[in-house]
């Protein structure tokens, strides 16, 4: 059974990667409403 | 996506939906990716299954949701970190698009599991069902030829007590549906044992029952009316019975 850590060795997901991505949430949030909106009328 | 509208027509469960993707998005970036978030990722992945959505709109929908983050780190991020950004993001979307797609796919072995399974029982029971007709079959014919035995039986003892013409051509049609009997059960035994299915014999099932009628209401003094479509019936399962012979004859592998 594969773990969840197995997988994120497979794709090399480092603990800096998931510092980028912590780091970008502020920016992002502001536009998961409106992303979220237009995802449902794609 | 046309594919996805009959999932969104309930206002509530719309709303639902919205908030689920909208904490979605949101978790990619919170950076808690632990055994809790695998089991999240595999409860998105189930739930899509279960309510039939193609895994083609979940690959359609990824591509949707990157290419919006792109444009925002395009327009949000430093250029020389961006980079480094759209690497992360492509990542977590990647190992997420895994998880949800994996579900689909066994979610799809289990369900050929189950129809191989089922698919082995109904053959299982067909080949035993059909041993048991078979049987049946054997069976029966063991006792009509039992039951051509005991009509030759009466027929001779007719013929000792005086109804000798009666007797003698009763039993020659007895004698005859016997041959019948004895060649339908060697041609089942045969079959059972992977030979070809013989038509002509049941075309010969007609036949002798005709021939037998005609020797009867011959000594009957029938009408000869009756007589003429008997022998009329003969000549036509006659011909049949030799065609399909000739046929079957050809089909027949001839050893070198």
């Amino acid at each position: 059974m594969i773990t969840f850590r197995d997988i994120k060795d497979h794709y090399r997901f480092s603990e800096p990667e998931v510092e980028t991505l912590r780091h970008l949430l502020p920016r992002v949030e502001p536009h998961v409403g409106q992303i979220t909106d237009d995802f449902y009328i794609f | 996506m046309p594919g996805t509208a009959r999932f969104l027509e309930d206002d509530v469960r719309l709303a639902r939906l919205r908030q689920s993707h909208h904490d979605w998005i949101l978790n990619l970036f919170k950076g808690t990716f632990d055994e809790s978030y695998h089991k999240r990722l595999q409860r998105i992945g189930h739930a899509h299954v279960r309510i039939g959505l193609a895994a083609h709109y979940v690959y359609a929908a990824m591509n949707f949701i990157r290419e919006r983050l792109r444009l925002i780190i395009d327009d949000e991020v430093d250029s020389e970190l961006q980079a480094n950004a759209l690497r992360a993001v492509n990542k977590i979307l990647d190992l997420n698009l895994d998880v949800i797609a994996r579900t689909y796919h066994e979610e799809e072995l289990r369900r050929v599991f189950l129809t191989s399974k089922l698919d082995d029982a109904v053959i299982r029971f067909a080949h035993r069902f059909t041993f048991g007709l078979n049987m049946t079959l054997v069976i029966g014919l063991l006792g009509l030829s039992l039951g051509a035995v005991v009509m030759i039986v009466i027929d001779v003892v007719s013929v000792f007590s005086g109804q000798f013409e009666k007797g003698l051509i009763g039993a020659l049609g007895s004698l005859l549906v016997l041959w019948l009997v004895i060649e339908l059960l060697e041609a089942e035994i045969d079959r059972l044992r992977g030979g070809a299915f013989k038509l002509h014999l049941f075309v010969g099932v007609g036949l002798v029952a005709l021939i037998r009628e005609e020797l009867i209401s011959s000594i009957s003094h029938k009408d000869i009316t009756v007589q003429a479509l008997y022998i009329g019936g003969i000549l036509v399962l006659g011909f049949i019975s030799w065609l399909l012979s000739r046929s079957e004859g050809k089909n027949k592998v001839r050893p070198r």
